[in-house]
């Protein structure tokens, strides 16, 4: 019995442990025979709760809507210190400030909606944060700025917990979030902002869809 | 309870290993009969039949040569022998007329 296949047994309980090892050993498997073995029973033990395909699709959903997210929450920044240098404020930018935090809690309340509380969490909140840790490494810069690139991160976790508590208001929400992207998509398209941050459009139709698809079942069963 | 071809197989040797049923001998028994199976497939479905209440299991004493690791000993519940004896029964009546009952005889 080799250390590494002992080392592969430690992800299985501790009786099953015992037993499954005593059958490789008694069985006198190969040593690749037995790793082999032992590896795709872990693999369908651990399998189950990662088969769901809708818990990868809100994985999939978060990883696309997040790196747009993190945009908007720079560009939103940036656009804020300009104008509170110059002195002045514009109706468009303060809706587009709401928009974006009405995006990113819709952005967890479809994590919440499509994938089961707890299972995948951990790989949810990564697929997340990802790309503003990224950027984060990638252009180092003063503190401030950096987090900025995480502004997103506070209303899509309060979107993940009303969704999970499900203390969400589905039509109230469905219906601000269709009208600000009706009121905030024109100027989004007509001045200078950049094409990632406009396809944050999406976002809402996407929304829409988790929620119509599982939300029935899930962040208001 | 309906069960699949492999668990029938799986009941249908435990049940006939009697107080020797285990993993390792499980598996031999397969083996003999022409039936390879791995470990790992042995294992997951044993933990499949526990959930359905068809067999029970327990940890059994150390040997030497298994190193000194337990057994976990099978032990086919009532529930499990009617559940084979349904499937045997649908096998038998299902293949009354079969060309292919004369030449596996």
């Amino acid at each position: 019995m080799t250390r590494s296949l002992e080392a592969l047994a430690r992800l299985l309980p501790g009786e099953d442990r015992e037993a499954i090892l005593g059958d490789i050993c008694e069985s006198g498997l190969s040593n690749l025979n037995a790793h082999l073995d032992l590896s795709a029973l872990i693999w369908r033990r651990c399998l189950p709760p990662y088969a769901g395909i809708r818990d990868w699709a809100c994985i999939a959903f978060a990883a696309i809507i997040s790196p747009l997210l993190v945009g908007l929450s720079v560009a939103l920044s940036a656009q804020a210190s300009r104008q509170i240098h110059a002195g002045s404020f514009l109706g468009v930018v303060e809706l587009l400030r709401l928009g974006a935090l009405l995006w990113a809690a819709s952005l967890g309340v479809g994590i919440a909606a499509t994938s089961r509380p707890r299972n995948m969490a951990a790989l949810t909140a990564i697929a997340v944060l990802a790309p503003a840790i990224a950027c984060a490494f990638q252009y180092r810069g003063p503190g401030l700025q950096m987090a900025f690139l995480f502004l997103f991160a506070i209303p899509t976790i309060y979107g993940a917990w009303i969704g999970y508590r499900k203390k969400h208001h589905q039509r109230v929400w469905l219906i601000a979030t269709l009208l600000l992207t009706l009121i905030l998509g024109p100027p989004i398209l007509i001045h200078g902002y950049t094409m990632l941050n406009a396809s944050l459009l999406l976002a809402p139709a996407l929304y829409c869809w988790s929620i119509q698809r599982f939300g029935a079942r899930h962040a208001h069963s | 309870m309906a069960i699949g071809e492999f668990e029938y197989l799986l009941l249908a040797v435990a049940s006939s290993l009697q107080d020797e049923a285990y993993g390792a001998s499980i598996r031999k028994r397969l083996l003999e009969d022409g039936q390879a199976r791995s470990i790992g497939a042995i294992h997951t479905g044993l933990d499949r039949l526990e959930a359905k209440g068809l067999i029970v299991t327990q940890m059994g004493e150390p040997t030497a040569e298994r190193g000194g690791r337990a057994k976990r000993m099978v032990k086919v519940t009532a529930a499990g022998a009617r559940a084979a004896a349904d499937f045997y029964k649908m096998i038998s009546i299902a293949s009354r007329d079969v060309h292919w009952a004369e030449i596996s005889r």
